[in-house]
């Protein structure tokens, strides 16, 4: 297989979920449809491989999804799963009994639709991705009688299980409420216009929510900016959720941390095109406020785990593993940011704790 | 005198850490034996003499080790006095710790170690020193094998100056615990042991210094305390000290003097994890304990014959 630019940033996705299996199997979170997820993408992500390397492709899987994870990564990815769930219960429960959208840019392997649908029937969720891994996830979605039924599918008379089958599957998968569609995000307002989105499920007449869960930071910052104009331009009440890395400014002492990122991803071939762009919370909130919106909070993790979480959160996830890294802790969680805005109906004053 | 045979095999262990090769379980084994017998003589607190140049955590950078050397010289030309920390983190835990241990061998007075709170079973299993000796021997009887000296690395040292007695300085991993007023009492703590979860043993090798209180607080760190601003001056004073010189915490700029100058943080992993980008230092004291600091960098060259995964720091993405 070739492995192209896209594929690289495919696989990022792999590092987010390794790191929420490594959090639910030490006890940070819980997510019953983790397990399908990743059944799911081990028996379905090889099909993209020859026949004779898939098995090779299934090894590694494996060992990078169930790979050993230090304790301030599975901190930083519990308050980082943990920070945007808040953000999302309080935008729903918000609007409950009215109709309303959650749009999830990248979704990857994210497991929030199985979790919401059910709860919030008038939620429509949607999931936009690249084709090749919307298709691992509608399949993982069709393989499983528990994702099935969470999203009110009906079994599929056939699923893939060899190279060529898998190559002619269609990937998106459109239910009443839930859509998954393959689009590549820079085409946003470019060759994907409105209609298409809302040939695919996107409504543009309810209050909407808008994720960015480790996204945006992989395209270029005018075309992320556009992307959020877009959103911006055509949906009267709407709100965005990002979170990201940012690689600090100034001089080389300010910019330490993110220029040592930016090598060492590229080792992996792995560039973030807005790190500095959008360096420090004071470029993120001038970014969207740039963009014309009013109401906008960016916090660092730091700060979000000092303030969002309650004392008997804090005594549960502090027994959980013994954190020798503090200073490591603080160097880490001050440069990843969550930034929640809104033109529309979101209350985002609202007090979270969690 | 380290004897010839010692001598010997520590001269040949050093080089082929050096160059990068595989050392054999055996004489792994052999070399922590040899170590145990040596650090088994050591008290609690050694009391070691000007000049030294001490250095703070190095948590397995190998290559960083070696720039250290070459920077400040080697053993025996330098006298050195390491504050723990030397597994764990890095890819190369094991060689660093081994050619430590070499030094410590075969220069017994001119080189001196005391423990970290890494230098433990528990913290080599979850920050990657015990994957580390599995993934070069296919078991685990090497990091057991260091594990067994662990136990017996002294827990602290005192330094005294030239004018004897007084204003010596007193150096430790962590840092201070409420249930020492006196460094003598810690002479009296049976160390040769796992670190425990708490208690004195575990305090020293755990704390860390905080500006904002006054006294003692929870750590954040799960073990150990926080100490601050009047009970470092109390113990300072209560010692006769000039110096509590401790390591333990990173520091972006290798080393961190607070409390008046009265304690000093030495950090001497550059670039720590591969990730964070900081420089590293040393502290030399002169024979009237006058301090300078050197400053370095990383380095980042491949020890191609060495299996090992390649530096890649974890991040969210
Ligand atoms: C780091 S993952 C995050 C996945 C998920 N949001 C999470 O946090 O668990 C980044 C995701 O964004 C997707 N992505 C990146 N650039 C994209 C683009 N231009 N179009 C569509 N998806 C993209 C990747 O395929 C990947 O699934």
């Amino acid at each position: 297989m070739v492995r192209t630019q896209d594929d690289v940033i495919r696989s990022t996705d792999l590092d987010a979920l390794s790191c929420r299996v490594a959090c639910v199997s030490k006890g940070y979170l819980e997510d019953e449809f983790l397990k399908p997820i990743v059944s799911g993408l081990i028996k379905f992500q090889p099909l993209y491989s020859a026949p004779n390397t898939q098995f090779v492709v299934t090894r590694n899987l494996k060992k990078q999804l169930f790979q050993a994870k230090l304790p301030i990564i599975s901190r930083g990815s519990y308050i980082r799963v943990k920070s945007i769930d808040c953000l999302v219960d309080s935008f729903l429960s918000q609007h409950e009994g009215t109709p309303c959208q959650i749009v999830s840019l990248g979704s990857g392997s994210e497991t929030r639709p199985f979790k919401l649908l059910p709860k919030y029937p008038e939620l429509n969720y949607v999931e936009i991705d690249f084709a090749k891994s919307v298709k691992v996830k509608k399949y993982s979605i069709l393989a499983d009688a528990v994702l099935r039924s969470r999203l009110g599918v009906e079994a599929a008379e056939t699923i893939p299980s060899t190279y060529d089958e898998f190559a002619v599957a269609s990937p998106d998968l459109h239910t009443e409420n839930y859509h998954l569609f393959s689009l590549d995000l820079r085409s946003i307002d470019r060759t994907c216009s409105k209609q298409t989105l809302e040939d695919n499920g996107v409504k543009f007449d309810v209050p909407t929510l808008i994720l960015s869960e480790c996204v945006l930071c992989y395209l270029e910052p005018e075309d992320s900016n556009r992307v959020l104009s877009f959103f911006l331009r055509e949906i009267p009440d709407g709100s965005v959720i990002v979170y990201e890395p940012m690689g600090g400014e100034g001089d080389d002492n300010g910019k330490m941390f993110g220029k040592v990122m930016e090598a060492n991803l590229a080792t992996r071939n792995i560039s973030l095109p807005s790190l500095f762009t959008f360096g420090t919370l004071a470029r993120q909130s001038s970014r969207f406020e740039r963009l014309g919106i009013k109401k906008v909070k960016c916090l660092n993790m730091e700060t979000i785990f000092d303030n969002w979480i309650s004392p008997e959160t804090m005594r549960r996830i502090s027994r959980l593993e013994l954190l020798d890294e503090t200073e490591e802790w603080k160097l880490l969680s001050e440069h990843y940011c969550l930034c929640y805005c809104t033109w529309g109906s979101f209350a985002i004053d609202k007090k979270i704790s969690m | 005198m380290p004897s010839l045979s010692t001598v010997l095999t520590a001269t040949r262990i050093i080089q082929d850490v050096k160059r990068c090769i595989v050392i054999p379980e055996n004489d792994v084994r052999q070399l922590c034996f040899l170590s145990q017998e040596l650090l088994m003589q050591e008290s609690n607190i050694q009391l070691i003499d000007t000049p030294i140049t001490i250095c703070g955590d190095i948590h397995g950078q190998l290559h960083d080790l070696l720039t250290l050397f070459r920077i400040a010289k080697d053993p025996p030309e330098t006298k050195y006095l390491f504050l723990g920390d030397f597994v764990d983190r890095g890819f190369y835990s094991l060689e660093t710790f081994l050619l430590l241990l070499c030094y410590k061998v075969r220069y017994p007075d001119r080189i001196f170690l005391i423990r970290g709170n890494h230098e433990s079973r528990q913290i080599t299993s979850v920050y990657g020193f015990y994957d580390e000796c599995l993934r070069k021997y296919g078991n685990a009887n090497v990091w057991r094998y260091c594990c067994d000296v662990f136990d017996y690395i002294s827990l602290g040292a005192y330094i005294m100056g030239a004018s004897g007695e007084s204003g010596g300085v007193f150096c430790i991993h962590g840092g201070l615990s409420p249930a020492v007023e006196k460094i003598d009492e810690i002479r009296l703590i049976d160390r040769k042991q796992e670190v425990p979860h708490d208690g004195s043993m575990c305090d020293l090798l755990w704390s860390d210094p905080e500006e904002n209180i006054p006294a003692w607080a929870i750590s954040p760190r799960g073990a150990g305390y926080l100490f601050g601003y009047d009970e470092t001056k109390k113990f300072l004073h209560r010692n006769n000290l000039s110096l509590i010189a401790r390591a333990h915490q990173l520091v972006m700029e290798g080393y961190k003097e607070v409390f008046d100058h009265g304690l000093v943080t030495v950090w001497s992993a550059p670039n720590y994890c591969y990730r964070c980008g900081n420089v590293a230092a040393v502290l030399t004291l002169s024979d009237d304990l006058e301090r300078t600091y050197t400053v370095f960098d990383s380095v980042l060259q491949d020890c191609n014959e060495i299996p090992s995964k390649k530096p890649v720091a974890d991040y969210f993405i």
